[in-house]
This record gives C-alpha cells, structure tokens and sequence, in this order.
C-alpha cells in the first residue's frame, strides 16, 4: 500500500499533494461538524459575519416584494415628543386618541408597541381603560406588550400587571404579546424569540410575541386561512402555541421543537433547536425623517407604495378627529416611537433601528418566508465539498497569501450566487467550509514551515537579507522556501549573518 | 458573448421596466394646509380627492388650490425639505423619484461599503441609572405635565423632589437662556422677569438624568377665575396666599406650579405655607371642588 502511493506521488506529484489536500480538508471540515454544539467561537463568528453580509446584500439588491403586507408606522419623533412636553412616560391619553383614530381607519392590525405597565396619569389611564373594555369585536386586531419581571428565585419570569389587563380580558382580538429580541455580546440584535414562557400564579404561560401573532394575521390575510382549518389568525397561533406551553413553573421547558404555523407549506413557521431559524432576515433600515422604507410592495388599495410608510403621530393627532385617518386602510399599523430619548435604540446587522422597526422587519420576514431554514443536506455536502476542492486546488498552485485572497473571492461570488435563496428564506451556513478552509490553508503553511525548520535549524527565526546574491541575481525560484534556503545558504558561506 | 451581453441589459432595466408599468405610486402624503380642506383638491388619474392631513400623494397628482391665499405642505420620499403648493405654483404634476435598487447598483453599493477605510465613531452616552429607583433618579412629578402660568414680572420658583443639586434652566421657545443656576434642597428661584404670554422651556439636569418641561404663560384674562372672596383683603395676606395656591391647584394639574408660586416665598417662615409647597412639590394636589 505505501510503495504503492510512494510509486504514485513519485509519477504523479502534483495530483498526490491535491489529493492529500482534500483529504485534509474534509478531516478539518468533520471534526468542525463534530463540536457542534458546542458551537467553536469562530465558526460562530464566522457564521454571523456571513449572515450579516448576506442580510446587507439582500437589503440592497431588494427592489420589489411580492405576498408582503405593507406597513405604516405611526412615529412618536422627536418632534411630537418635544410638542408633548417631553413626558418620561408616554401620555396615556394620547395613546387613546391614537389607537380610536387607527382602528376607525380600517388597518389590517395594530400593534402598539409602548410598554403599558408603567403608571400614567389616573385620569387618562381612566380614559384608555374605557377604550379598551369597549374596544368592540368587529375592530382591527390590536397586540399590545406585556414586559416580564425577572425573579432570581424562580425558574420562569412573572407577566408584569399593567392597569389594563381587566379592561381586555376576555376580547379575542386583544392580545398582550411579548416584543422580546436576543441581543448578540457584539451589542448587535440577530435572533428573534417567537414566544416567552412566563408564570402566573403558579399557571405556565406562553406569551406569543409581536411579530409572530401580526405575521399570522398577515400570512391568513395574503394567503388565506388553510382549507382544513378556516379558524381566525390569532385562534390557530394559539392552537401552534399549545404544545410549547411547560408542564409547570419549575423551568421544565415543554418540547422546544415543532411547527407553529404550516400554511403555506413552503415557508412554515417552526421552532427548532438550531441557529439558523431564529435569524431575523432584515429589509428595512431606519433612516430619521424619512418617508418611507424598505423595497416597494402592493399598496392594499391598489398601485405601489414603500414597505413602511412613516407618518409623524403629532400629525395623526392634528388630523380631522371624526374621520379615518387616510391611507392606513388594509395596512398593518405599527404605533412606536424613534425620540431619540426613548432607550428603544438598537444596533442590527442593517444599523441601528428603533425597536418598532425591528418588529416590522420581523412581522415582514416571518410573512414573507417564515422561519430561516438550511438548504438540503445534499447541497450544504455539495457546497462543502465545492470549497474544499477549490481551496486545495488553489494551494496546490498558487502562493498562500494568494490562495487566500482567491479562496475570498471564490466564497464572494457564492454568497453573490446564493442570494436568491437567501432572499427566499434559504440561508446557506458557509460558516463550516470558510472557517475549514481557511484551517486548511494555515495546516499547509505550518507543514511548510516545519519542513523549513527541519532544512535550516536554528537561524530559521532570522530574517532573510534582501540583497541576497541568489536574489539579486534573479536566480528565479517561485517558491519563497527556496528563496529563503539560497538566501541563508549565502550569507552562512560568507561567515555568519550581516 | 451577444446573450450575455443582453441578459445584463435586461437585468440592469429591470427595475426601470418596473417603474414604467403604469401603476401608481405613493410617494409621499399632507403634511398640513392653512386654509379649511375644501379650498384644496387632490387629483389623482383625473379623479378629484378630498384633502385630508396625512391623505396620500401618488406619483402624477395634480393640486388644485382655489383660494389665492392658502397653500398646502406635502411631505415626499427622497427630499428633506417638504413641498409647499399655492395657487402660484398649482397645477404642476407632483412627482419625485421614489429610490430604485438595481441588482448591480445593490451590489457595487454592497462591495464599496465592504471595504472601509476610516474608523466611523459611533459612541453616544449612555446612563448608567435605573429607572424608577427613587433615591437616584431625578425626580420632579411637579413638571409631570406640561404647565400654565399668568404672564407678568415676577421671580418664578420651581422645585423637584429628588435630594439631588441639579442644574436648572429656564429658555425661550427659540432656545434663548433666560435664567440658570446650581440649586439643592428642592426649591429655586429665578431673578425676575417680565414673563410675555407664550411657551418657554424649564430644563433640570442631575447626573446623566434631564426632566423636561413647556410652560406656557398665559394672559391673566385667559388664566383661571379666582373666586372673589379669595381677594377679600379682610383676610391677613398669607392666609389668602395659601387659599389661592390650593384653589388652583385643586382646579388643574396644569396650574401646580403657578400654584407653587404663591406658597413657596412663605414656605420658610409659615408652616401651612411650608406644608402646601412640598405636597405641590410631589405633585399632589387637594381634591378638584364638587362639579356644581
């Protein structure tokens, strides 16, 4: 067997070292696969890193959205906030005054995104309370938040009250959700949660978040509800949300797995252990004073309008008080503030964003292609193998610090290749093959630099001289070892090191 | 080499074949006009629209405004500045470029901001205080809601809850400082000033934490109505003072602190004085008089 492959690389030399090569890369690129989870820190980072930069590409190469909702976020600027008299808690009673306009103006839903469990003012808490017990059944679905107490003692966070949980018990189109992200230690938000498990009085609680029951009104509403089971949006999410309910408080978490959502069967919601189905896939970045956002979707009223349209609440509320504010009609109404005192600032993989539109991205991308999902286990072999065989191609004939560059751009124009899936929801892990390679091509360096080592001994860790004879010369070797060989060679034969 | 040659073309005109279909386009809406809404049309495809605050701009719409003097101020994607329409300039198709991505465009935009060369600062200041905790965060539930005063020259007192030394500022509405200072105790003073009716600004710092707040100084025939007895100058003068403070305290949240203004110069030497500007100074108010 060895004179045999000593008999090969003998005839074959070029064709050895390749074959060697690859078969270094897949050792790498299984016992990368093998420590996950635990997930290496720079395969990790890796993946990030190229998540993110797809995340930027497919934001600026989305002109057009089909089968998307469109959205009009009601902005609590800085300019309303000024002429409000800047409150450290946002006016119970203009909140009212907001939420009798939109509902009047027939939104496909509305999503408060103000934290209602901070104490206002009595008489206008009294106000909003007799808004919300009145708040009648044929009105627009409103999602408000509910925050979460952290107690170090148990296991599960307790659903902090707000004064308001009496006025809308027993509404089916009111419903108080969770507005929760996961922030990454780089300060960056990547990752959605789709519900928080909370406890009551000794009752588990699942608590849907924001994007996920406005991404079902708004997929029913593209799509329809399924033939099987024509039950209203917010009644299937809960029937999803069922099985992840925890058997008790004592932190036992209810099987992490399983679909929320099914319908349309090519972009389910689902719950998975991995990574890649939390990612948010955002397409909006915030940009202040802006008029609209995002890529261009169909106007529910027909013609073309911006993903987001931003309108100033100041002027929702200088609006005629007895008439349906215009253009809010099939749109899902996002009512937030950008104030830049507001502490709900956050950095994302597009910049940073109010928190109200990172919940219209993530509304956006659960309707438009449900949760993120890997390509088949055939294509991901594929891909690997492809930047294997590349990455030991390129350092079986090119210079390492070219094979590198070479190897970038090779993983460039796949992930410029892969965008389409990409914008479809398929999210290609190049984290494994790039982090294998590149472990590849440092194991080609460092067996270089052991044959060096062995050849010259000691006066390795010298500096080559510049002017070497063999150099100046132009004695012409390709490979920086032998340069270096002929250059130390040289200087030892003259009598030591210059 | 000629099909590829096409298939760049073609993608690259994709998003202006787009364009050009025909549909129309929301490209911005009504910001606010100065005249009642029916001295103004919107026509949309040769359809008259009513004008609304917040009505909807498409690409194409023709405003029509009938009134010499009136205009109307839209707001539209890709500008800054919003657009002001009068019968000078009505009749124009509005139009604007709404920003198309290109595959191309997108990537080259993509690849450049790939590549970047000078360190972006990107630090702000951040607060390291809780929310909520009392004994650290200023508190001044006095400014809670914005505030009425009477007009006039007079010293204003302000005062905030916190056992903290804050800085307080009183400006214009343009911004201009009228009066600043260091304060402890949870009481200050300004100089005086001839207070013109119209909306000023009170500003307490402490820390990393602000409290902001509008008053609006009103004229005093525009202010609340003090019962006649309540200028009976039978009663000794701090009595009436205090009597005053609790009236229009009582009356409206948005009259504290013109309430403060009548205990806090006695609040050192009489105690029902004293007693009435710390409640005012929490915020707390007696109960309103029984509707009649």
């Amino acid at each position: 067997m060895v004179t045999t492959l000593k008999s090969w690389k003998s005839r074959h030399p070029v064709l050895f070292e390749l074959s060697i090569s690859i078969l270094l890369g897949i050792l790498i690129e299984l016992a990368l696969l093998a420590f996950q989870p635990p997930t290496l820190l720079v395969v990790r980072r890796v993946a990030d890193d190229t998540a993110d930069r797809m995340i930027r590409l497919a934001e600026r190469t989305t002109d057009r959205l089909t089968a998307s909702p469109a959205f009009t976020f009601i902005d609590i600027d800085d300019e309303t906030w000024t002429d409000w008299g800047w409150p450290l808690v946002t006016p119970r009673g203009k909140i009212e005054a907001l939420l009798e306009r939109v509902a009047r103006s027939e939104p496909l839903a509305i999503l408060l995104d103000v934290d209602l469990a901070f104490p206002g003012d009595a008489d206008e808490e009294a106000t909003l309370r007799r808004f919300l017990s009145t708040y009648s059944a044929a009105a627009p679905p409103l999602l408000l938040v509910r925050s979460l107490i952290d107690d170090r003692g148990a296991a599960l966070p307790l659903p902090r009250p707000t004064p308001y949980d009496d006025a809308v018990k027993g509404k089916g189109n009111i419903l108080f959700t969770s507005p929760l992200f996961e922030r990454d230690g780089d300060g960056n938000v990547r990752r959605w949660r789709l519900f928080a498990e909370a406890c009551a009085e000794d009752r588990p609680l699942v608590i849907p978040s924001m994007h996920l029951a406005a991404a079902m009104i708004a997929r029913q509403a593209i799509h329809g509800a399924p033939p099987d089971d024509p039950a209203p949006a917010l009644d299937r999410m809960r029937a999803g949300l069922a099985p992840f309910l925890p058997p008790d408080c004592s932190g036992h978490e209810a099987s992490r797995e399983g679909v929320i959502d099914d319908w349309p069967a090519a972009i389910p919601i689902a719950i998975a252990q991995d990574d890649v189905s939390k990612r948010v896939i955002y397409r909006v970045p915030w940009k202040t004073g802006a008029v609209g956002l995002g890529p261009m979707v169909e106007s529910p009223t027909g013609g073309e309008t911006q993903l987001v349209a931003v309108r100033p609440a100041r002027l929702a509320l200088a609006a005629d008080p007895a008439a349906p504010l215009p253009g809010l009609k099939g749109r899902i109404v996002v009512i937030g503030g950008s104030f830049a005192g507001s502490g709900d600032w956050h950095d994302t993989p597009i910049g940073r964003m109010p928190g109200s539109l990172m919940i219209v991205n993530a509304v956006e991308a659960l309707t438009q292609n449900g949760t993120p999902r890997e390509p088949s286990a055939m294509e991901q072999i594929t891909i690997s193998l492809t930047i294997i065989v590349l990455a030991s191609l390129l350092t079986s004939f090119l210079r390492p610090s070219v094979a590198a560059w070479a190897l970038a751009f090779g993983i460039f124009v796949l992930m410029v290749v892969s965008i389409s899936r990409f914008k479809s929801g398929v999210m290609l892990d190049l984290a494994v093959p790039a982090v294998g390679a590149v472990l590849h091509d440092l194991g080609e360096s460092v067996v270089k630099v052991m044959r060096e080592v062995r050849a010259q001994g000691w006066r390795w860790i010298l500096k080559p001289h510049e002017r070497s004879p063999a150099i100046v010369a132009g004695v012409g070797h390709g490979d920086i070892h032998a340069d270096i060989q002929h250059d130390v060679g040289s200087s030892a034969g003259e009598g030591g090191t210059k | 080499m000629m099909r590829w040659i096409t298939a760049i073309v073609f993608l690259a005109a994709a998003p202006l074949a787009a364009l050009a279909s025909g549909k129309p386009v929301e490209i911005g809406y009504v910001e606010s006009f100065d005249r009642p809404a029916d001295a103004y049309v919107i026509v949309s495809d040769g359809v008259p629209k009513k004008v609304a605050i917040l009505a909807p701009i498409l690409n194409g719409d023709v405003i029509e405004v009938k009134d010499p003097a009136a205009s109307i101020t839209l707001r539209l994607v890709g500008r800054d500045d919003p657009m002001i329409i009068s019968a000078a300039n009505q009749g124009t198709p509005v139009t604007t470029e709404v920003p198309q991505k290109s595959f191309w465009s997108g990537l080259f935009d993509w690849t450049s901001a790939s590549v970047e060369v000078f360190d972006k600062e990107q630090r702000e200041q951040v607060s390291a205080s809780i929310r909520g905790d009392d004994e650290k965060e200023l508190s001044a539930p006095l400014l809670a809601a914005p505030q009425t005063l009477i007009a006039g020259k007079r010293a204003l007192a302000i005062g905030w809850a916190s056992p903290r030394t804050v800085e307080i500022r009183v400006l214009t509405k343009g911004g201009k400082v009228l009066a600043e200072g260091r304060a402890s105790g949870g009481l200050w003073l300004t100089p005086v000033i001839d207070w013109k009716a119209g909306s000023y600004r009170v500003e307490i710092s402490a820390g990393g934490d602000t409290v902001r707040q509008t008053l609006q100084f009103v004229s005093p025939k525009k202010a609340l109505k003090l019962p006649a007895e309540l200028s009976d100058p039978a009663a000794p003068t701090p009595l009436r003072a205090s009597a005053t403070a609790a009236f229009y305290a009582a009356s409206d949240p948005a009259y504290l602190l013109e309430a403060l203004q009548y205990v806090a110069p006695d609040a050192r030497t009489s105690r029902p004085a004293k007693l009435l500007t710390l409640a005012l100074i929490d915020g707390k108010r007696p109960a309103p008089p029984p509707a009649p």
